[in-house]
């Protein structure tokens, strides 16, 4: 312990500044960060606006350079080191290196995150600190293990920028291939393997450097590492995958009914565009069958289609994140069709194939609660606010750690404020919003969710979304989750053409 | 005696290029070995496999027993070790590095320090980037002497210095020479001549000889002789005989085997009476130099 003390102090002496750095910026974000839970509709402050954006990425620079200085002190890259000749015990230099880690990043951070708790009024932050290290603790633990990763196999900061950018080019490149493989954007199956062979792959190098600074070794692991992900991103079984997360269900046990909407839209707004790849296609749904205090997320759909003559189109699997409940009667799904494929079925009745991916929820508590001006407590939830917006008002809730997944609703009969431009809407109308969130910040275990209100749902009169103002009656009905299913439609000679969708867009001022 | 550093059969490859093809050292507990050679020989090289910062491709090396891939704090802390172009902590002032390396080391001589400190004139407040090169190497070599390292292991410790600071850290070396066994390299023969014991001649990733330096310098001589007429030159000359050069009645070689009476007697044999016999004893730069020019054999076995 006492070389490892010995090395820490040599560390905090000669990366005094850098320390000095990161906790200034850590100082100014934990400052500034509260300004982001009040709800604003129009920007009050410019320099504001601009820390907002830019502290918490250069809490997380400042961490990197922490790092990439403390780890390269004692640089593992070359053969002409002092220390290497010097009787350092290498699980000591690597003990000091993670106890500055701790003290200067990891310590600091919990700290930050804990002010931050009470500042958001969650109450006295020691109970929460167990809860507060873990939400920080995944994040922090995987910019601290990749940025050690190429600092131990980088020799100065020079070398370890030219490495951030390789893997900045790298992510691009993933992110493009991704883009290709078919139904990865709606699967997360993989996402814990990648993240799994991305810690392993890291950690193996700092130890192979730390060990026997075999640098070569260490940089292949880690190209290896990144080519592995690659891989699994491209050869996932995705739609197996979906298959097994959103079960297919007997017929006589279903809690929603779907078909396809046999009526005929009307012809849309199309403009010919040559540069347009895709065409977009909606699929008007019929919805029934929702049972009382239930309601079902849309969360992805697939479409195929066979044209007479063989040729095929598979969207994969698509994310669609839309909410019914029992009062509705449909909805639209839309697909992006491959033009070429577009135009050669168009005006052809081809045979169609939908799947989508369910998720059920049922009513949980229900809390009423009146908007009050400024800010009014949401039991369970947090903290909320008015926003009073251009095309639509809103509630900013702030809540330490995660939400429940709530449905909040305001109804067209409770409403005390004017509600549309001519102060009218039908009685007995709903405007709602579906919100779930967790926070993931590397600091701040508070985080806020904007539940919007942008129409009356069922009103095809009025234009205007509904204004919320101090005493408007909210409802809060927590969702507790049921049963992820899966539901099959298939429709016979259908053409593509008559559901091609409006590409021009419009823009009209509705309130 | 016992070996404190040796190497069997090491090789060593950088992609393509060999740089030690088989090198076989053996250095005597208690000796200063020079170990010396043209740049690019591989000394460098083999000073780093034996420190472990090199592994080797083939072959073995230890030091003090402890085979060399596996030398880790514990023997590191008998070794000081002192290179021309080492990184050192250049932000720290010379009482932080000797105070940084103190608690590294449990043999570690405050008094030893102080020693150290008033022999070299290190100014201990000034930082390691504003010493001129000598006074950095002076710094250094004191963190690797005031421990009583068994082995100190230099890698060409006075190239670009000043005879004077050269001249000091020889003097340092010297005085704890006699507790610890030192390797050192270099590819300028007469700053090692003053004071190595031994002496291994490095080519091309080989030891090509390696020897006691007494006894090199005992058995090389320059030998003149001069006839009365012109004498009868044989055919083939005696092998330990080199550069041999022959003007008329005037007879010049090396003998690299000398011993007055059998030289002598051979002379005689060969070539008769001389009018005149000079022998001269060469420096280590000469001998290298007659051996480089002698196509490197490898005296080693020769002389064995």
């Amino acid at each position: 312990m006492r070389q490892v003390l010995h090395i820490f102090k040599k560390d905090v002496r000669h990366h005094c500044p850098e320390i000095l750095l990161s906790l200034t910026v850590l100082a100014a974000y934990v400052w500034n960060e509260p300004d982001q839970w009040v709800a604003r509709a129009v920007s009050a402050n410019r320099l504001r606006d601009f820390l907002n954006g830019g502290l918490s990425i250069a809490v997380v620079i400042s961490w990197c350079i922490l790092v990439v200085r403390a780890v390269q002190g004692e640089n593992l890259v070359g053969d002409r080191q002092f220390w290497v000749t010097k009787p350092y015990d290498r699980k000591k230099l690597i003990s000091a290196k993670l106890l500055f880690m701790i003290a200067f990043i990891s310590l600091p951070a919990l700290i930050a995150g804990s002010v931050l708790f009470a500042e958001g009024g969650f109450g006295s932050p020691l109970h929460a600190l167990p809860t507060i290290f873990l939400t920080q603790a995944g994040s922090i633990a995987f910019i601290l293990v990749i940025t050690t990763a190429l600092a131990t196999v980088t020799a100065s900061i020079t070398q370890f920028l030219l490495a951030l950018l390789a893997v900045g080019v790298y992510v691009a490149l993933a992110a493009t291939v991704a883009a290709y493989v078919p139904s990865q954007s709606f699967s997360s199956g993989s996402d814990s393997l990648q993240e799994g062979i991305l810690a392993i792959g890291c950690i193996v190098a700092i130890l192979l450097q730390y060990t026997g600074r075999r640098t070569a070794s260490s940089r292949s692991l880690l190209a290896v590492t990144a080519f592995a992900i690659l891989v699994v991103i491209v050869v996932t079984p995705y739609q197996a995958l979906v298959a097994r997360e959103y079960v297919l269900r007997p017929a006589g046990n279903q809690p929603i009914q779907l078909a396809f909407d046999q009526k005929k839209p009307i012809p849309p707004e199309v403009v010919p565009r040559q540069e347009e790849k895709q065409v977009e296609i909606q699929t008007p749904i019929k919805v029934w069958a929702i049972a009382p205090a239930t309601s079902v997320s849309v969360d992805g759909a697939m479409m195929s289609l066979r044209a007479p003559d063989g040729q095929n189109w598979v969207s994969g699997w698509i994310p669609v994140g839309l909410h019914v409940f029992p009062e509705d009667q449909g909805f639209n799904s839309s697909f992006k069709v491959k033009k070429s494929f577009f135009e050669h079925v168009k005006a052809t009745p081809v045979q169609a194939h939908i799947s989508f991916a369910l998720s059920t929820f049922q009513n949980g508590e229900t809390k009423r609660i009146v908007a009050t001006s400024g800010e009014f407590k949401v039991p369970g939830l947090g903290f909320c606010s008015i926003v009073q917006g251009y095309s639509a008002d809103s509630l900013r809730c702030r809540y330490a750690f995660e939400t429940p997944t709530v449905l909040t609703t305001v109804s067209s009969s409770e409403m005390p404020c004017l509600v549309g431009a001519d102060g009218s809407a039908t009685p007995g109308l709903v405007s709602r919003d579906w919100s779930g969130s967790s926070a993931s910040d590397p600091v701040s275990p508070i985080g806020t969710v904007d539940i919007y209100f942008w129409k009356w749902e069922g009103d095809t009169d009025t234009k205007s979304s509904p204004s919320i103002c101090p005493g408007t009656p909210l409802i809060f009905r927590t969702q507790e989750a049921g049963p992820q299913i899966r539901k099959e439609i298939e429709i016979d000679g259908i053409k593509v053409g008559d559901y091609q969708a409006s590409n021009v867009v419009r823009f009209s001022s509705a309130r | 005696m016992n070996s404190a550093i040796r190497a069997e059969n090491l090789t060593k490859r950088f992609r393509r290029a060999d740089a030690l093809t088989g090198l076989n050292l053996d250095v005597a507990e208690g000796a200063i070995y020079a170990l010396v050679g043209p740049n690019g020989a591989g000394k460098t090289t083999t000073i780093k496999i034996l420190m472990n910062i090199f592994q080797a491709t083939g072959g073995a090396a230890e030091i003090l027993g402890i085979d060399s891939r596996k030398i880790a704090a514990r023997t590191l802390a008998s070794i000081g070790y002192v290179s021309e172009n080492q990184e050192l902590p250049l932000w720290m002032t010379v009482r932080d590095f000797l105070a940084y390396l103190r608690p590294f080391y449990p043999t570690w001589d405050t008094k030893l320090e102080d020693e150290l400190i008033q022999r070299f004139e290190l100014p201990l407040d000034r930082k390691l980037k504003d010493l001129s090169r000598g006074m950095r190497m002076k710094a250094t070599l004191a963190g690797s002497l005031a421990y009583h390292p068994k082995v100190i292991i230099l890698d060409e410790p006075f190239s670009g210095l000043d005879p004077l600071v050269r001249d000091q850290l020889i003097e340092g070396l010297l005085e704890r020479s006699s507790e610890s066994t030192t390797l050192v390299s270099s590819h300028d023969l007469a700053e090692i001549e003053s004071f190595a014991t031994h002496v291994g001649y490095m080519e091309r990733g080989q030891l090509r000889f390696s020897e006691e330096l007494a006894t090199l310098r005992e058995r090389f001589r320059e030998v003149e002789l001069k006839f009365e007429q012109n004498p009868s030159v044989p055919e083939k000359w005696p092998a330990a005989w080199m550069q041999t050069n022959n003007s008329g009645s005037v007879i010049r070689f090396i003998e690299s085997q000398f011993d007055q009476e059998r030289t002598c007697a051979e002379i005689r044999q060969l070539l008769g009476e001389a009018k005149d016999v000079t022998f001269t004893a060469m420096t280590l730069r000469s001998i290298f130099l007659a051996l480089a020019k002698s196509g490197s054999r490898t005296l080693t076995e020769e002389h064995r």
